[in-house]
């Protein structure tokens, strides 16, 4: 943790993480008014002392609707990441560990799934589905765990024969208790590395998404709903693709600059 | 037999940096190789003896080591002096050098041809496929031809060490330093390399620096031998008298703890301990520790190399307080 | 190296079929034998096409007799007749491809053309003011939502300045213009799409690309040839490279498909003519027919990056060129 302090960039992608949590958490006190609430005389106001950011089309304050944003923007980076981790690990430890018929056919599922375009293969699901917030983090979750299986079967693979293990092995310890206790352990690291540049990408995911109408719908504020609504009248309002864009922007870099950072001190064959 | 001197190293200094802290890895050594002579540098690895060899040809890493003070003439000029010039016409011209590890010191996507080849166009200017095969042919390489075009990965190991020694002498160097040229090789191989180098130095009447940690490798070879430890030098004198009758108490263990194949049934005598690290080097003397005949100055002073021997161009030196001559 | 060839032909075998069976999977997500439960809440699908719909893919059919049906239609690259217009899915798709391998070629050129000198340079200058200034950029192009670049890009080059236009390929009076005046108009047009759907890339790479020298540089084989008195240029572009480039051929495989990925969002906000707008907009009106198609051809197209990446890798390699 002290070393973690010491990374100048993890150091900073910690703290900005950790204001972006309170503003979620905090969202009614730090918002100035309601998200929701229209306000059609005062419509596409520039941005003033009583709109920080400004109105969009509907006369709703542009900042309060960025701050709960928030909300959405790390719900989904968070549980989109959670499941990717989750299918991620658990495939990655049974391809690594077992080896053999299992492994080659997990392995040959992930370079299937990698052929396909993540983001259409996304609007495919989302299109015979229905759009919303939680198909959303369960869909970009589920394509999105190959790298990590990769990674950990790699990882599994060269802890399978070190010594302790073997000896663990011959000691006829339950497999699930290896996995668990020995196992496990070692592949930390870098799956928590990936998962934290993972949520990076899964919030760029859903903007995309959420720009394109497939993603979060509106009234609900998304940073990438914002940026669609805003879209229409970019030659007239630009404070309406400007602020959400830089608040994507800036969480985004949050979490590549602490993943960047931990990579940094957890790999230290990477230290350059 | 007296030479005159081709390389005069002076109270070198030599830092490297190990997780952001300098540490020393040379210390004070001078030391002279003449020409036409085989001069062995030996010691544990980590003493320093790659550093050095790597000094002299300016090929340290640049950001991680730091020379901090001393001289290295070659020829009377300073090679830490050199502009960039000057330097790229001493390394692979007149001081050529091969690396412990002929897997990985050829270049992978280049064929032996191109690599040879461009020693010449570099310091001759000029490309000469026929001359490059003489050169494969000179280090007993069979079928040049086909190993002109050959990559290094469709050689063994011990000729893709040759392949490195033809490089090395493509441009008649004065001096040709060897980095444990033998050490990645089977045993077999290990003496047809050796031999090749103590031919190919009569025969262009150049100088080589042997570096290694294998005594029993360099005895009937070298004209002469340097011990390390630890950054410093040691013991340096005649090898046949070095051998014969070592002085400092390290020397002595090195060559008790060779093989003979006449006292097998013996048990080897092994120096206890480790060799100290950098960032941790005792005081004193840095033997002082694994040392059987420790005394009291051992650990308080670092003893001086002091010149022993009669005679007054006697090469023979040792820095142990057990020898309490007058320093040179 | 014609073993070689052979072994990774034969190893697409398995990832075809699996494409084709992650296709199907999805479709079955498609509103079809739960076809009702699905529609009846689905405005946009009239009784006309669920009845397509069910006879397209034999829907009333056991999953098995589908798949062999929606297989054999497959190997045919036969995906049936859009909703919308009635034509055939494969047609409407062969129009549109030329401008999206046009899109992604130059994008791919792009990323490299300009990230590889990047990467190089930053490596050979570690830790200079530019190799700084570099690694922000970096971490911008990584972490910026490229929907708002490509905003951006048309708020400032389309409307303030002027420079470029915003959307398509051809102006109004393309026909109107010479051969060269449609070249130029047609590059114009080109410009802001290509240079969005490149930025990820073109971040990604450079940064690759540096460590990749940086590694390379401490091997064994770049000291022997310092060791050899060859110039500074000379152990950087030959020596080093030279190496450092080869583990790059085979990110084109890495950045094919999120290039492609790319083409369905990037095409729709320049409203590009290309297949991933078609794709699109087909998702939008619920034209499963074109859906499946476009994906089909999206995943043969990474396929074929793949393949070609790695025959460009065991080209490169002489280690794999000179092996049986």
């Amino acid at each position: 943790m002290r070393r973690l302090l010491r990374n100048k960039l993890a150091f900073a992608g910690l703290l900005m993480i950790a204001g972006l949590v309170v503003v979620a958490l905090l969202a009614p006190l730090a918002a100035t008014h309601d998200p929701l609430a229209q306000d059609v005389i005062h419509r596409l106001q520039p941005p003033s002392g009583a709109h920080l950011f400004g109105t969009d089309d509907l006369g709703r304050d542009v900042y309060s609707r960025i701050v709960y944003g928030t909300r959405v923007s790390l719900l989904v980076g968070v549980i989109a990441v959670g499941i990717s981790v989750l299918v991620g690990t658990v495939l990655g430890m049974i391809s690594g560990y077992w080896g053999r018929w299992v492994d080659t056919l997990i392995m040959r599922g992930v370079d299937i799934m990698l052929c396909f375009p993540t983001i259409f293969l996304i609007l495919m699901v989302i299109s015979f589905l229905e759009p919303n917030i939680a198909n959303v983090m369960v869909i970009i979750g589920l394509t999105s765990w190959m790298g990590l299986t990769r990674l950990v079967r790699g990882e599994c693979l060269s802890i399978r024969e070190r010594e302790y293990i073997l000896g663990a092995r011959v000691l006829g310890l339950p497999t699930s208790r290896i996995l668990l206790v020995h196992i496990l352990p070692n592949v930390i690291s870098p799956v928590l590395v990936s998962a934290t540049l993972g949520v990076g990408g899964a919030i760029l995911t859903e903007s995309a998404l959420s720009f394109l109408g497939l993603g979060v719908q509106p009234p609900t504020a998304s940073w990438g709903n914002m940026l669609a609504a805003g879209k229409d009248y970019i030659h007239m309002a630009w404070w309406l693709s400007v602020y959400p864009g830089v608040a994507i922007l800036v969480t985004v870099l949050a979490f590549n600059l602490l993943g960047e950072g931990l990579r940094d001190l957890l790999d230290p064959r990477s230290s350059s | 037999m007296t030479r005159d001197s081709l390389v005069r190293i002076e109270h070198l200094d030599i830092d490297y940096r190990q997780h952001g802290v300098w540490v020393p890895v040379v210390r004070d050594v001078s030391f002279e190789l003449r020409e036409r002579e085989m001069v062995s540098l030996v010691g544990e690895s980590g003493c320093g003896k790659t550093t050095l060899a790597l000094s002299i040809l300016r090929l340290l890493p640049e950001r991680e080591s730091a020379v901090r003070g001393g001289r290295i003439l070659f020829d009377g000029s300073d090679v830490l002096r050199m502009d960039p010039d000057g330097l790229r016409s001493l390394r692979g011209g007149r001081i050529s050098m091969i690396f412990q590890d002929p897997f990985s010191s050829l270049n992978p996507v280049l064929t032996v041809g191109e690599q040879v080849e461009e020693v010449l166009e570099c310091h001759e200017g000029r490309r000469d496929p026929a001359r490059v095969k003489s050169l494969l042919e000179r280090v007993v390489l069979p079928d040049p031809s086909r190993i002109y075009s050959s990559f290094p990965h469709q050689l063994s190991g011990g000729q893709r060490q040759r392949v490195m020694i033809a490089m090395a002498i493509a441009s008649s160097p004065k001096l040709l330093i060897a980095d444990e040229p033998t050490t990645a090789l089977d045993v077999t191989v290990q003496k047809e390399i050796l031999d090749l180098l103590t031919r190919l130095q009569d025969e262009l009447g150049m100088s080589v620096l042997l570096i290694t940690h294998n005594l029993g490798l360099v005895a009937e070879r070298s004209h002469r031998l340097a011990v390390m430890y630890s950054g410093r030098l040691v013991e340096s004198g005649e090898t046949a008298a070095v051998l014969a009758s070592p002085r400092h108490p390290y020397t002595q263990g090195l060559i008790q703890s060779l093989p003979r194949i006449r006292r097998t049934g013996s048990r080897l005598p092994m120096l206890p301990g480790q060799p100290p690290e950098l960032s941790r080097i005792p005081s004193g003397c840095a033997f002082h520790p694994r040392c059987a005949k420790v005394f009291a100055p051992c650990s308080r002073e670092i003893p001086p190399l002091k010149k022993m021997g009669s005679s007054p161009d006697s090469d023979e030196a040792v820095a142990c307080h057990l020898f309490g001559g007058p320093a040179s | 190296m014609t073993g070689y060839f052979f072994r990774r032909l034969f190893l697409m075998v398995p990832l075809l079929w699996g494409i084709t069976f992650v296709t199907f999977g999805v479709m079955q997500l498609a509103p079809g034998k739960p076809v009702d439960v699905m529609t009846d809440m689905n405005v946009k699908m009239s009784a006309e096409s669920k009845q397509k719909l069910v006879r397209l893919y034999g829907l009333d059919k056991p999953w098995y007799v589908q798949y062999g049906l929606w297989l054999k239609r497959f190997v045919r690259l036969d995906f049936g007749r859009s909703f919308k217009d009635d034509r055939s899915v494969s047609r409407k798709i062969l129009e549109r491809l030329p401008a999206t391998l046009l899109l992604n070629v130059l994008s791919l050129l792009l990323i490299f053309v300009v990230a590889i000198p990047i990467g190089v340079a930053s490596a050979v200058r570690q830790n200079s003011f530019f190799d700084k200034g570099m690694t922000v950029f970096v971490f911008i192009g990584f972490s910026i939502p490229t929907v708002w670049l490509a905003l951006l890009m048309m708020i400032a080059f389309g409307l303030k300045l002027g420079w470029l236009p915003i959307s398509g390929l051809r102006s109004l009076n393309y026909d109107e213009l010479s051969w060269f005046g449609r070249m130029a108009d047609v590059a114009r047009h080109l410009v802001l799409p290509v240079t969005v759907s490149a930025f990820t890339g073109l971040a990604g790479l450079s940064r690759y690309m540096r460590n990749g020298l940086l590694e390379v540089i401490r091997q064994d084989y770049v000291r022997t040839a310092r060791a050899k008195g060859l110039p500074e240029s000379t152990v950087i572009y030959r020596h080093a490279l030279r190496n450092a480039l080869i583990p790059v051929v085979t990110l084109l495989g890495l950045y094919l498909p999120e290039l492609i990925g790319g083409s369905f969002i990037f095409e729709t906000i320049f409203a590009y003519p290309g297949m991933g707008r078609l794709g699109f907009e087909a998702i939008m009106a619920r034209d499963y027919p074109v859906v499946m198609g476009v994906g089909v051809i999206a995943a043969l197209l990474t396929l074929l990056g793949n393949f070609l990446a790695d025959v460009a890798y065991g080209y490169v390699d002489p280690r794999i060129r000179h092996s049986k």
